[in-house]
């Protein structure tokens, strides 16, 4: 089996896919071995029965048992290839097999304890059972395993004014040994061609729960993806109660690794778990379960998906690279959670970001105005880097003091308006230059118009072109 | 020229729409075969390039954020890698010259090799150097008389030319970028200062091309970075030929964009002075492209 390289497999690349098969060889041995059991007391007693029904379980049973052979070859053969070709993944085929070894041991511990004299069966039997718990363990606790976190991208320690003479050595990679000849150098594998064109097969994930597109009914909300690319392509996710009082809406860090499905997280622990204030004790707690979740979607579902989806089109698995980055630099999203209380006509809203609630009232002649926006109040305040929550790292207790908080009361008439960064800079911008376009939003109530109005900006450089979602609430 | 606010420039992002163009130059000639002491090791010059535009390569690589439809990266950026020396020659083969997608180049280096890097460890809370496999997908040469600046300046010219021309959404993208990763001694035919020039005339709606240039030495301690103004340069450069050469590279790079040097602060939380080149001297390249915009990614301040 081929020698992963160091630090390159962690621990949870155990894939449920590969469990799978073997458990379904185990199980189909054991059907087999129960039907044999079964059948073999009252053919020992009566021989007479030489019918066809008398024959047929053993008979049935042979056949489950040289098909579960040969499909546990065919499994044994294909496993070995992949582990091959993605080295990340022996160690979770190591472990099946230990698994499914000692699954094989306990069954035939049952079988031959039914037969006195096999002495020799049994004794067997348990030096498997042992021997595949041994290895079992062994894999599990003593098999390679990431010490090191990514590096960080930049050297935290540099801050203050950067100098116009700043020096800095080099500080890239070095080779531990140089290698001019390229001795040692693994070959590109060839290229396949694609046997479907994916261009044919609907988007992945269109179904998935955290890829869903909520359909409120008295609230609306509109979504338009940077550079007009298809809805999956969003990195906001929008999360809305049945009874439309708990809304959330995060936008997902582009930059990170598949966001939109942690975006989606956050919203649902909204609704599970709202709160006034947090601290970081709290925080920490109410962001382990989506923390799990995500990156137990990405081992399964995700990578499940993907490598489905490759095998269909002709494509290799998922690299190990991809994987691997992928849950080490994890997901961020910003977090805009709102809860509306309808009995006493409250509101109360946490964020973390630069996504913004706005609210809307009516002057003495009925026209909207702009009451004030949070958490942020003018389109300056709008940066690349803003607090995000992340699904890796230990930095909830420097997060927690970036939440913001703020209650009100609506009156009948009010318009709540829930908007990602680019939109939310864009009406700000507009209430700072005085302008009105932005005055169809909070009647807005066909997508086509939406998309309009946002084209229209974009175009003319006035919205920045990112994911944008609105959720209009009219109380 | 076109002319633009400042503030209306180089504020595009990469996306699959407006995918981006990054051209390397590597300086192959044999003049960079000069030794470079690094730590306890002994390398040349080209070596020192060579390492820098593979780890060029990687950061773009790490940068570009992975697509969740198809589990590779998304098809943000096409790359291209021109070798000079005696002749100007593409050094990524796949495609005859032509730029290549960024996803495509990640998945077929030519080989991996053991690198010691720097990393956070967790546990023990400090950086410490692990042994990682690094992929590459440039091998070191320098055994050209010749240096054909001017040309490769020339052909990426070109390059960006046809770029531009081959899709009528690439006109609305983040200008190209061209980074020459070089010891600064041109000996072949024509200006590298006029070739750079007329390569930055070049423009999309978002701005004029950008280059950058990345000037390693063999026998200067010094390090600079991001210089305003040359005068810089002469106080750190002792060498007569080199402080030519690199007063040359200086005049050849671009203006950092206000843009750019906004994000740099965010990114560093350090400033940049106005008007300050993308210009290098001894320095990892790779400092280059970290204030791209890559997307929305978490502050270093709440990272960890």
């Amino acid at each position: 089996m081929a020698q992963p390289p160091a630090a390159s497999t962690s621990g949870n690349t155990t894939n449920v896919a590969l469990n799978v098969p073997i458990l379904c060889v185990a199980i189909g041995v054991a059907l087999a071995v129960a039907a044999e059991h079964l059948t073999s007391p009252p053919a020992s007693s009566t021989p007479a029965t030489n019918s066809f029904f008398g024959q047929f379980p053993h008979v049935a049973s042979f056949a489950i048992v040289l098909i579960t052979a040969a499909y546990a070859l065919f499994e044994l053969i294909r496993q070995g290839r992949m582990a091959w070709q993605q080295p990340a993944l022996a160690p979770g085929i190591c472990r099946s097999a230990s698994f499914a070894a000692f699954l094989l041991g306990l069954i035939s511990v049952a079988v031959s304890d039914t037969r006195s004299q096999s002495l020799l069966s049994t004794s067997l039997g348990i030096g498997l059972c042992v021997l595949a718990l041994i290895g079992f363990l062994a894999i599990t606790f003593l098999g390679p395993t990431e010490m090191v976190n990514q590096k960080p991208m930049h050297d935290p320690g540099q801050v203050g004014p950067y100098p116009a003479d700043y020096f800095r050595p080099y500080s890239g990679s070095l080779p531990v040994t140089y290698d001019p000849d390229m001795s040692g150098v693994e070959a590109p594998p060839a290229q396949r061609k694609p046997r479907i064109d994916p261009s044919t097969l609907p988007p992945l994930f269109e179904t998935d729960p955290l890829y869903s597109i909520p359909r409120p009914k008295v609230a609306r909300s509109f979504s338009m993806v940077k550079g007009n690319d298809n809805p999956i392509a969003s990195d906001d996710a929008c999360v809305i109660s049945d009874d439309e009082t708990y809304f959330a809406l995060c936008d997902g860090a582009s930059g990170s690794s598949l966001p939109r499905p942690w975006a989606t997280l956050l919203g649902q622990q909204w609704l599970k778990w709202p709160f006034q204030e947090i601290d970081a004790e709290t925080l920490a707690l109410w962001l382990q379960e989506p923390r799990e979740r995500w990156h137990r979607w990405i081992q399964e579902t995700w990578k499940w998906k993907i490598d489905e989806r490759n095998q269909l089109i002709g494509e290799k698995p998922l690299s190990a690279d991809v994987f691997r980055r992928t849950l080490q630099t994890g997901a961020s999203s910003t977090f805009l959670g709102l809860l509306l209380n309808r009995e006493n006509n409250s509101w109360h809203a946490a964020a973390i970001g630069d996504t913004c609630l706005f609210i809307f009232r009516g002057d003495r002649s009925g026209t909207l105005r702009p009451r004030f926006s949070f958490p942020l109040d003018s389109s300056a305040g709008f940066s690349d880097r803003p607090p995000l929550l992340t699904s890796n790292g230990n930095n909830v207790s420097t997060l927690a003091p970036y939440f913001r908080f703020k209650s009100g009361h609506w009156r009948r008439g009010d318009v709540l308006l829930m908007a990602t960064d680019a939109l939310a800079q864009w009406l700000l911008s507009q209430f700072e230059q005085q302008q009105t376009t932005w005055n169809i939003l909070p009647s807005l109530t066909d997508p086509r118009r939406f998309a309009e109005l946002v084209e229209k900006e974009r175009q003319s450089g006035h919205m920045v072109d990112d994911d944008t979602t609105l959720v209009v609430i009219p109380l | 020229m076109a002319t633009w606010e400042p503030e209306d420039s180089y504020r595009k992002s990469w996306n699959r729409q407006h995918r981006g163009l990054l051209i390397f130059l590597l300086d192959q000639s044999g003049s960079m075969r000069q030794p470079v002491q690094i730590g306890n090791r002994q390398y040349t010059n080209g070596e020192m390039a060579t390492l820098a535009l593979n780890d060029l390569i990687v950061s773009v690589i790490n940068n570009t954020p992975i697509d969740s439809q198809t589990g590779r990266l998304k098809d943000y950026c096409d790359l291209l890698v021109l070798g000079y020396g005696n002749q100007v020659t593409p050094l990524l083969d796949n495609r005859q010259g032509a730029p290549a997608s960024i996803k495509d180049l990640a998945e077929n280096p030519i080989g991996r090799r053991p690198v010691l890097v720097e990393k956070y460890d967790r546990v023990q809370g400090k950086k410490v150097q692990v042994q990682e496999m690094q992929p590459f997908w440039i091998n070191y040469t320098a055994d050209s008389t010749k240096t054909e600046m001017a040309k490769a300046l020339q052909r990426a010219y070109r390059v960006v030319q046809d770029w531009l021309q081959a899709d009528l959404r690439r006109r609305q993208s983040f200008p190209p970028i061209v980074i020459n990763i070089t010891d600064g001694a041109h000996n072949g035919e024509g200006d590298p200062i006029e070739a750079a020039k007329s390569i930055r005339r070049l423009y999309t709606d978002d701005g004029h091309v950008l280059l950058f240039s990345c000037h390693l030495t063999s026998n200067s301690t010094s390090h600079l970075v991001f210089p305003r103004d040359a005068q810089v340069i002469s106080r750190n450069v002792s060498n007569a030929d080199e402080r030519e050469w690199a007063v040359n590279l200086f005049e050849m790079s671009s203006e950092i964009p206000a843009t750019m040097a906004k994000r740099a602060r965010e990114s560093f939380n350090a400033g940049l002075p106005d008007g300050a080149r993308g210009f290098i001297y001894n320095a990892n390249p790779a400092d280059l492209i970290d204030f791209l915009s890559w997307g929305t990614r978490p502050s270093q301040n709440f990272e960890r």
